[in-house]
């Protein structure tokens, strides 16, 4: 082991700990410093891992689905390392792994999943030899950052074309399922699901905005949908080039559920399957529960393991994270696109208990810095729910607000106020105990809401969550 | 009254967002009691501009552009006698490049635009992206257009049309002559997408009272209760370091 990794190992361990000590949580600074003395870090000590190193990259479910295929390898007697708090860049990376690093300045672990933000997958695929990558859905988020939703895909295509390892895709997706072409290892595996309802009927695709693509990416051709599960994910086919859906390995069936969560027959290629009772809600959920067991699988986990590791798992940090305050509870949702927004609002549509609803919107760099994505959400699905008392909340309160008026929900009485603690604050203050608040949030609000209730200690902290 | 309202290539060029400027139009019209009858126009659809009364065109990706622009072709000639008759059309991005006489790709090839707006187009590698705040004569007061940029083009004005706004913050049509937008007749072309109707309902309520006044004469609209609107116009001003 070189001098350097121990010398950036230890001085990131001691950026960890003076971090701590000011209250700050430690989720990039130790990793840039680490970096930035020893480049070769994140290679380095992951090729201490003793079986597999993951990574998990697409626009929406990484953190969960990431979480998701930790939980399957622990149930399995695997330890595992993973850049749980959502920081997705090299440096967020280098810091979980810092954390982890022994005085000898080495990793003791059996696995590695590293959550990697698209633009980030050749820089990952650079540093580290990842074995087996799952890549979930694209969707439209943070355009500012990347320019066009083309460009995101192709970062993702550039790293993938250079990796060596097996690759799981989501098949539902043409934009995820296209990329296999560039895809060097033969062993793709392809996921996806077949839902209980066919939501196809009665939907105006041109109506439908959280629709990014109907398109075919390889001719430009209409897209023909036999079924849609939610967006542009489902059973897709273009007339023109005549491509389609690749056949699917792993296939998650959803079975009339019991309780809140889903339940999943989830198959796969040589003919196994197993039933999964998922303790987390949607359809989306679903997803990342079958990307997960490709993963999990191709990293080699036992079916038997899968099943415990995904039925175990109660939701990852700011996932629909619920938070008990007061006898009232707290629901954080990180909400930040079209899609992932739409189907958290469907989920708080219905649930009966929902009082309350706090929508924080930033424009941070994190977050993405234009807030237009707001009109591509479909807010007028609160119109259903007037008993939900609605606020809003952060830098673009106000946007958000005026996004609320033009989608029917009354403005008379809409709480509008910058700053997002005392907005949530005020929420819980007006709900009965049994009800629920459901706190919407930007990355950067989530953030910032999360280690404000840390710092009053009521919740644990993020590094440890 | 009734206003009817084209959006065209609702399911190619509504990046970033812009159905919100659709939706505030509609909005606008209907607190009014104008009635709003909206109609949607795609690739292969048959359509005769002259049936309208505001147009909207949104931004694209490059790749659904090109589908676009080789379908709007074909209404070349019937755009441009709408156009001279005073339709009103509100052009954003990829709409607004589409108007005028041509598109230079970052690899060099030149994209016959339709020519309806005497400017052109270059691509650039690095993108023009930020918060804007800028000034227009168009709009009454405070005059100030609010919005967010996100452009890889390059646009310059020739003598047939004016700017539709001078820039406060922000790049504009191409990031050096201070100039945002263009205007000709009853034509708006802008780089600010997006949410940008909702929060200058000054802007919004110019388009509507253009297209009545081509049918009525002297028409004036009710005005609205728009503070909520005007907070998150100060608000965006705010955020982009102008006092709005
Ligand atoms: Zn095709």
């Amino acid at each position: 082991m070189g001098l350097r990794r121990l010398a950036g190992s230890i001085a990131g361990k001691v950026a960890i700990a003076a971090l701590r000590r000011v209250g700050r949580a430690a989720t990039t600074a130790p990793g840039r410093v680490v970096l930035g003395l020893d480049p070769d870090f994140i290679g380095s000590v992951t090729g201490d891992a003793r079986r597999v190193r993951t990574a998990v990259t697409g626009t929406n479910g990484k953190t969960t689905t990431a979480a998701l295929m930790e939980s399957c390898m622990r149930a399995s007697g695997w330890s595992v390392v993973r850049n749980s708090s959502g920081a997705n860049m090299l440096p967020g990376i280098a810091s979980a792994l810092v954390e982890r690093v022994t005085a000898a300045g080495r990793i003791d672990v059996d696995a590695v999943v590293a959550e990697v933000d698209e633009a980030t997958v050749p820089g990952l695929v650079r540093a580290m030899a990842v074995d087996v990558f799952v890549v979930t859905n694209f969707f439209r988020d943070q355009l500012d950052r990347y320019g066009e939703m083309d460009r995101t895909v192709a970062y993702v295509r550039r790293g993938l074309e250079n990796f060596g390892g097996s690759t799981c895709l989501n098949a539902d997706d043409p934009l995820v399922a296209d990329l296999a072409p560039s895809v060097k290892a033969d062993s793709t595996v392809f996921f996806g699901i077949d839902p209980l309802v066919d939501d196809d009927e009665g939907t105006d695709v041109e109506l439908a905005a959280g629709v990014d693509t109907q398109f075919c990416p390889r001719c430009g051709g209409r897209f023909v949908y036999t079924h849609r599960v939610y967006g542009h994910l489902g059973d897709y086919h273009c007339p023109d080039c005549g491509w389609s859906r690749p056949r699917r390995h792993v296939v998650g069936r959803e079975l009339p559920g019991k309780g809140t969560g889903v339940a999943l027959e989830i198959s796969f290629a040589r003919g196994e399957s197993i039933e999964v009772n998922l303790a987390i809600p949607g359809i989306y959920n679903a997803y990342n529960a079958v990307a997960a067991a490709a993963g999990a699988h191709a990293s080699g986990v036992g079916l038997d393991d899968i099943r415990v590791g995904l039925e175990g798992f109660s939701g990852a940090f700011g996932r629909m994270e619920v938070l008990d305050i007061g006898g009232r509870e707290l629901v954080l949702a990180l909400s930040k696109n079209p899609v992932g927004f739409d189907q958290i609002l469907g989920a708080v549509v219905s649930d009966d208990e929902a009082a309350a609803v706090v929508l924080g919107i930033n424009d941070g760099h994190a977050d993405g810095r234009d807030i237009s994505w707001l009109w591509d959400v479909d807010f007028e699905m609160l119109c259903k729910r007037p008993d939900i008392r609605v606020s809003c909340a952060g830098s673009r309160a106000e946007d958000m607000a005026v996004r609320l008026k033009y989608g029917g929900i009354p403005a008379e009485g809409l709480r509008v106020e910058g700053d997002l603690a005392s907005s949530v604050d005020a929420a819980l203050e007006g709900v009965v105990e049994g009800r629920r608040v459901y706190a919407l949030l930007t990355y950067t609000a989530l953030l910032q809401l999360r280690s404000g209730l840390q710092r009053r200690g009521l919740v644990r902290e993020m590094w440890r969550g | 009254m009734k206003l009817v309202l084209g959006h065209l290539y609702p399911d190619l060029m509504n990046l970033y967002g812009d159905r919100g400027n659709f939706i505030a139009l509609q909005k606008r019209c209907e607190w009014r009691g104008i009635d709003v009858d909206l109609r949607r126009v795609t690739v292969g659809d048959d359509v005769n501009f002259a049936d309208f009364d505001i147009v909207f065109v949104g931004g694209g990706q490059d790749r659904e552009q090109e589908i676009v622009w080789s379908d709007l072709g074909r209404h070349r000639d019937d755009l441009a006698r709408a156009v001279e008759d005073d339709v009103v059309v509100l052009a954003v991005c990829g709409g607004y490049q589409l108007l005028g006489h041509y598109y230079l790709t970052p690899g060099g090839r030149k994209i016959a635009g339709l020519g309806i707006l005497d400017l052109h187009t270059e691509s650039h590698s690095s993108r023009l992206v930020g918060n804007v705040v800028c000034r227009s004569e168009y709009l009454p007061a405070p005059g100030t257009l609010v919005g967010f940029e996100n452009h890889g083009g390059r646009t310059h004005l020739g003598p047939g049309v004016a700017p539709l706004a001078r820039m406060v913050k922000g790049h504009g049509n191409n990031g050096r002559d201070g100039t945002e937008g263009a205007v000709y007749r009853n034509v708006f072309g802008t780089y600010l997408h997006g949410s940008l109707l909702p929060k200058n309902p000054h802007f919004a309520d110019v388009l509507i009272a253009r297209a009545l006044q081509r049918h009525h004469p002297g028409a004036e609209l009710e005005p609205l209760g728009d503070a909520l609107e005007w907070r998150a116009h100060r608000a965006a001003a705010a955020l982009a370091g102008v006092r709005g």
